[in-house]
C-alpha cells in the first residue's frame, strides 16, 4: 500500500552547509497494519512523514501510494493520503463545521458526501457540542478530534499521523487511538509517530526506530527485543541509541 | 487547474477575512467612514473659522505726522476701528493691533499738488486676523484711490478710458469639468494607487505569511489541490480584496468631493466652483485601467508576504515596498509631468498619468489601451514569480529569516529544459529592456546599438537564466549537429520563402501600408551597405547576430521550454507570434511571425538550432543585400524583384519559389523520417 525506497531529504544551512535530516529510508506498509516510528526529537520522523504525505519532495528516492509513485501525481495522490501533524492546524476564524466542509470540497467529494461523512465524524468522535464553533475557541483536545476528522473525512488508504495524541489528555487520547485501531480493523495503512512507549505497544504491528535521520531497526516489538537483548521497547530503544556511543573506547 | 477548487479556496479565504476585523476596518471602514469624516470636519473647522473672521472686527493703529487727519478715511467703513497707539510697531507685534497703517508727509498738500501719497501697511503674515485686515485695508484704499484718481481725471477734464489704453480681460476657456479634473488630478491617483496598495496589504500577508504563522499552510498543503489552484485562488481573493478597497475608496472619496464643493460653492458664493463638475466618464475608465493596476500590486504583495514567516515580519518586508511603489506615483503626480510614450511603460506612474489626462478630458484610446497592456504584462510577470515562489517548498514551508538559501543556484535541480512559465517570464523582461535600453543605444548609436541589443540584451540574458537555473544548454537549445540533408533542406527553404515573403510584403504594404519616415528610416539604415566596410557591419549587425542571438532565445530555450506542454504546432505557432510582436512595430508583425513559423518548423524538425540560424541568417542577409542595391544584377533581374515593392512578383517566379519551398521542406522531411528509422533500428545511435 505504502513503499519508501532510498528516501533521503538534504537541507541547506547557513555558510553553504547541508543537513541530512533523512537518509536512505526504506520499508513498505501494507493494508490493515500500524506502523510505528519512534525516536527521539529531531531524528527525521517528521520530515521523513512529510516526504511520505507528499508535502515536501525527497532530494532522491521515491514513495509508492498504491502502486502509483508519488512525484508522477502528487496532486491525485493526496486524495488518498490522510495527513496530520503538529503543523497542520485549523483556520481560527472558521467553525469546525466550514472546515471541515471546506477540506470535503478541497478533496472533490460530493456535497451530499460531505454532510453525511461530518455527521458520522461528528458522532464518532463527540464533536456536536463544539462542531459550531470557531477552531480559535476551542480546547487542544477538541481541536485535535476537529483535526483527526479532517483526516478521516474522505477516508483515504493511507493516514500519515505525526504524534497524533501530543498534549491530550487520557480521554482524548483513548478516543484518538480506538479510531486509528478501528482504520486497522478497516484494513487502513497507518503510518504514525509517537514519543509514548505504551502507544506503541498498544497499536503497532511493526516498529521502525529512528536516530539522526536513519532508521536503525525495522520490525515487530518482540524482533527488536530480541535483537538487543532487552526486556521491553523502552529498553530495546535506549540500547539502540546509546549503542555507538558505547562502541567509542 | 481545476476551477472549481480555485472558487472553493477563494470563497473560504473571503469569508475568512471577512471575520477579521482588522482587515474589514482597514478596507471597508477607513474609505467609508473616517475619510469623509476627516474631511468634513475638517471643512467645518475651516468653515467656523472663516466665519469667524469675516465678522471680526479688524484693529488698526495709524502712524502719520498728523493721523487725525487719515481718521476720516474709515468713517462709514465697516469691520474696521482705528485704534489710538503710542508704538504701532510693538503693539502690532503684541497682536493688539491686527494692521498699521504709515502715512509719511503732509497728506492734503502732496494730493492737492497731485503727487503720489506713498501709503505702507504694516501687517504679520502669520497672523490670520492680520492678514484678513491687510485685505480690508487694501480695499478701502483702493476704493480711495480710485475716487482720488476720478477726481483728478475730471479736474483735468480726461475721460477714463484715456488712460487705459488696452484693457485686459481674462476668460478661462477650460470647461468646468476640465478644472475639476485637473484639481483633482493632482491628488486622487496618488491617493488611488496607495489605496489599492492599502486594500491588498492585509489580505497579502493574512492569506500568506499569516497562513503560515498560524501553522495551516501545511493542512492545506496536504489535500488534492495543487500549488497553482492555491496560488489562483488566494490571489483572486487579495485582487478582488484590493480592487474593492480602491472602488470603495473612489466612491467615497468622490462623493465626500462633490458634498464639499457645494458646501464651499455655497459659503463663498462663487459661480465658478458651483459649475464644477466631476467628469463621470473619467472614473469608469480608470475602474478599468485599475484591474491591471490592482493585478500587479496584488501579485507583488503576496510575493513579497511568502517569504515571510509571520505577521509582523511580513509587515517590515512590504512597508519599504509600499514606498517604493509610491514614489513613481508621486514622481507621475507633479505638475507638468505627461504621459509620454516611454512613460506609458513605467508600471504605477502611467497609471497615474493617465489618470490625470483622463480627468482633464483628455486622453485618446491609445494611451488607455497601451497603458492597459502593459500594466497586464507587468501583473502577468508578477504573477508568474509568485506562483513560481509558491512551487517552492522552502518558501512555502520556510522557517528561515528572509530569503531562503534554496533559492541560490545549488539548490536548484537540473532540468533539460526551461518550463513555460520561465520562458515567459524571459520574454517578458528581455521586452522590457530592450523597449528601454535597447532604443536608447539604438538611438545613440544604431549599428553598435543594434550589436548591444542582440549580444547583450537577448543572448546575454537568456543563457545566464539558463545557467542560473541549471538547465542542460544542449537540450534546451537544441544544440546538435545538422545532417547535410538538413543543411540543404533548410536552405532551400528560407531561399524560397523569401522570395515568397517579398511578393507577400507587396501584398502586406496594400492592406496596411508603410509610413513614409519609416521606410525612409529603413532606406538610410540599408543605405550604408553601399561600401564594402558598411555592407559587412550591416551584415554582422542585421543578418549574423540575429541569426545567432535571436535564435537561441526563440528557438531555443523559449521552444523548447513550451514544448513542455503545447503541441509542436502549436508551441511553433505560439513562439512565432512572440516573435512577431518582438519587434514592437505593427507594421512587421504578421511578417516576422510568418518567418518565426518557418523557423520553428525547421528546428523542431531537424532537431537542431543551427537548421534556425542558417535560414534566419539567410532570410535576413538576402534581405540585406538585395535592400543595399548588392545583389548580383543579373539574378535581380531573373526574378523580376526590381519592382517587386510595386508591383510584386510574376506568377512564375512564385511557382518556382513554391515548388523551391516543398523541395526544401520534402528534404528536411526525408532526412527527418530516416533519422527516426535510423533510431528505431539501432536505439542507441541517437
Amino acid at each position: 500500500m505504502l513503499r519508501a525506497e532510498a528516501l533521503k531529504k538534504i537541507f541547506h544551512a547557513t555558510g553553504g552547509k547541508t543537513v541530512e535530516a533523512v537518509r536512505n529510508a526504506t520499508f513498505s506498509v501494507s493494508g490493515g497494519e500500524v506502523f510505528g516510528l519512534l525516536g527521539p526529537n529531531g531524528a527525521g520522523k517528521t520530515t521523513l512523514l512529510r516526504m511520505l504525505g507528499t508535502i515536501i519532495t525527497p532530494t532522491s528516492g521515491h514513495c509508492w501510494v498504491d502502486g502509483v509513485r508519488t512525484d508522477e501525481a502528487p496532486d491525485a495522490i493526496r486524495a488518498n493520503i490522510g495527513f496530520l501533524s503538529g503543523n497542520t492546524r485549523l483556520y481560527g476564524r472558521l467553525t469546525g463545521r466550514e472546515v471541515l466542509r471546506y477540506f470535503g470540497r478541497l478533496y472533490s467529494m460530493p456535497e451530499q458526501t460531505i454532510q453525511s461523512r461530518i455527521d458520522t465524524l461528528s458522532e464518532m468522535l463527540d464533536m456536536d457540542d463544539f462542531l459550531d464553533r470557531r477552531c480559535e475557541t476551542l480546547s487542544t483536545g477538541q481541536t485535535q478530534k476537529v483535526s483527526i476528522a479532517r483526516v478521516m473525512l474522505h477516508d483515504p488508504k493511507v493516514l500519515i499521523l505525526d504524534e497524533p495524541t501530543l498534549g491530550l489528555d487520557i480521554l482524548t487520547s483513548r478516543t484518538i487511538l480506538e479510531f486509528i485501531l478501528d482504520a486497522r480493523r478497516r484494513e487502513r495503512c497507518i503510518i504514525f509517530s509517537t514519543h509514548y512507549m505504551t502507544e506503541a505497544q498498544l497499536l503497532c504491528n511493526r516498529l521502525a526506530l529512528m536516530h539522526q535521520g536513519e532508521i536503525m531497526a525495522i520490525g515487530t516489538q518482540q524482533a527488536l527485543c530480541a535483537a538487543t537483548g532487552t526486556e521491553n521497547l523502552h529498553d530495546a530503544f535506549i540500547h539502540m541509541i546509546d549503542a555507538p556511543e558505547r562502541a567509542i573506547p | 487547474m481545476k476551477l472549481r477548487t480555485v472558487n472553493t479556496i477563494f470563497r473560504k479565504e473571503i469569508l475568512d477575512t471577512i471575520r477579521d476585523k482588522r482587515t474589514v476596518i482597514m478596507m471597508i471602514g477607513l474609505p467609508i467612514v473616517l475619510y469623509p469624516a476627516m474631511l468634513l470636519i475638517g471643512l467645518q473647522a475651516a468653515i467656523v473659522q472663516h466665519q469667524r473672521l469675516e465678522a471680526s472686527i479688524s484693529r488698526i493703529a495709524i502712524k502719520a505726522d498728523a493721523p487725525r487727519t487719515i481718521e476720516p478715511w474709515f468713517d462709514g467703513i465697516s469691520k474696521m476701528e482705528v485704534v489710538p497707539s503710542n508704538d504701532p510697531e510693538g503693539d502690532l507685534a503684541r497682536n493688539e493691533v491686527d494692521a498699521v497703517l504709515v502715512v509719511r508727509g503732509d497728506v492734503e498738500k502732496i494730493l492737492a499738488e497731485g503727487r503720489s501719497l506713498i501709503v505702507e501697511v504694516l501687517y504679520d503674515i502669520t497672523e490670520f486676523s492680520s492678514r484678513e485686515a491687510v485685505g480690508r485695508l487694501e480695499d478701502m484704499l483702493d476704493t480711495m484711490r480710485k475716487t482720488l484718481l476720478a477726481e483728478r481725471l475730471s479736474r483735468s477734464g480726461i475721460e477714463e478710458h484715456y488712460i487705459r489704453p488696452i484693457e485686459i480681460r481674462r476668460r478661462d476657456v477650460a470647461s468646468p469639468a476640465k478644472t475639476t479634473g485637473t484639481m483633482l488630478g493632482l491628488i486622487l491617483p496618488l491617493l488611488m494607487v496607495f489605496m489599492i496598495a492599502l486594500g491588498a496589504f492585509y489580505p497579502a500577508i493574512d492569506l500568506t505569511a499569516g497562513e503560515k504563522e498560524r501553522g495551516t499552510f501545511e493542512t492545506l498543503l496536504s489535500t488534492p489541490a495543487s500549488k497553482i489552484e492555491i496560488v489562483a485562488g488566494k490571489f483572486l481573493t487579495v485582487f478582488c480584496l484590493a480592487m474593492l478597497t480602491g472602488i470603495l475608496n473612489l466612491a467615497s472619496m468622490a462623493a465626500t468631493f462633490v458634498f464639499m464643493l457645494s458646501q464651499i460653492s455655497v459659503l463663498l458664493n462663487d459661480t465658478v466652483l458651483l459649475q464644477m463638475r466631476l467628469p463621470f466618464e473619467a472614473f469608469l475608465i480608470v475602474l478599468v485601467v485599475i484591474i491591471p493596476l490592482a493585478f500587479f500590486i496584488s501579485a507583488m504583495m503576496m510575493s513579497v508576504a511568502v517569504f515571510a514567516r509571520s505577521f509582523k515580519e511580513a509587515q517590515n518586508y512590504i512597508t519599504p515596498f509600499l514606498l517604493v511603489i509610491t514614489i513613481p506615483a508621486v514622481i507621475a503626480g507633479f505638475p507638468g509631468s505627461r504621459l509620454t510614450a516611454a512613460a506609458q511603460f513605467v508600471p504605477i506612474a502611467n497609471v497615474v498619468l493617465l489618470f490625470k489626462d483622463l480627468m482633464k478630458g483628455h486622453a485618446g484610446i491609445e494611451p488607455v489601451f497601451s497603458v492597459f497592456l502593459s500594466n497586464a504584462v507587468y501583473a502577468g510577470l508578477a504573477l508568474l514569480f509568485a506562483s513560481w515562489l509558491f512551487q517552492r517548498e522552502e518558501v512555502v514551508l520556510s522557517e528561515e529569516r528572509g530569503i531562503p538559501l534554496s533559492l541560490r543556484r545549488f539548490s536548484f535541480a537540473p532540468r533539460s529544459t526551461l518550463t513555460p512559465a520561465s520562458a515567459f517570464g524571459l520574454y517578458a523582461t528581455i521586452l522590457v529592456a530592450i523597449f528601454y535600453l535597447g532604443s536608447l543605444a539604438q538611438q545613440w548609436h544604431i549599428v553598435s546599438g543594434l550589436l548591444i541589443t542582440e549580444w547583450g540584451l537577448i543572448l546575454l540574458p537568456t543563457l545566464l537564466l539558463l545557467w542560473f537555473l541549471r538547465i542542460d544548454f544542449k537540450e534546451s537549445c537544441y544544440l546538435h549537429r545538422l545532417s547535410s540533408g538538413d543543411v540543404a533542406g533548410s536552405a532551400l527553404t528560407a531561399l524560397s520563402c523569401l522570395v515568397l515573403a517579398l511578393h507577400f510584403g507587396f501584398l502586406h504594404n496594400k492592406v496596411l501600408p508603410i509610413p513614409e519616415d519609416y521606410q525612409q528610416f529603413f532606406k538610410d539604415f540599408f543605405a550604408r551597405g553601399e561600401t564594402p566596410g558598411g555592407l559587412v557591419t550591416l551584415l554582422l549587425a542585421a543578418a549574423l547576430s540575429p541569426a545567432i542571438c535571436e535564435e537561441m532565445l526563440f528557438r531555443g530555450a523559449m521552444l523548447s521550454g513550451v514544448r513542455q506542454r503545447l503541441r509542436p504546432w502549436a508551441s511553433v505557432l505560439l513562439i512565432a507570434i512572440l516573435f512577431g510582436l518582438f519587434h514592437i512595430s505593427i507594421y512587421r508583425i504578421v511578417p516576422t511571425a510568418l518567418l518565426g513559423i518557418m523557423l520553428g518548423y525547421l528546428v523542431l524538425r531537424t532537431g537542431s538550432i543551427f537548421s534556425g540560424m542558417l535560414a534566419h541568417g539567410l532570410v535576413n542577409a538576402a534581405a540585406i543585400l538585395l535592400a543595399a542595391d548588392r545583389m548580383p544584377s543579373h539574378l535581380v533581374r531573373w526574378l523580376a524583384l526590381e519592382h517587386v515593392e510595386r508591383e510584386g512578383l510574376p506568377w512564375e517566379i512564385l511557382a518556382i519559389a513554391g515548388i523551391g519551398a516543398f523541395a526544401g521542406i520534402a528534404l528536411v522531411e526525408i532526412s527527418h523520417a530516416h533519422r527516426t528509422h535510423a533510431n528505431k533500428v539501432n536505439p542507441g545511435a541517437g
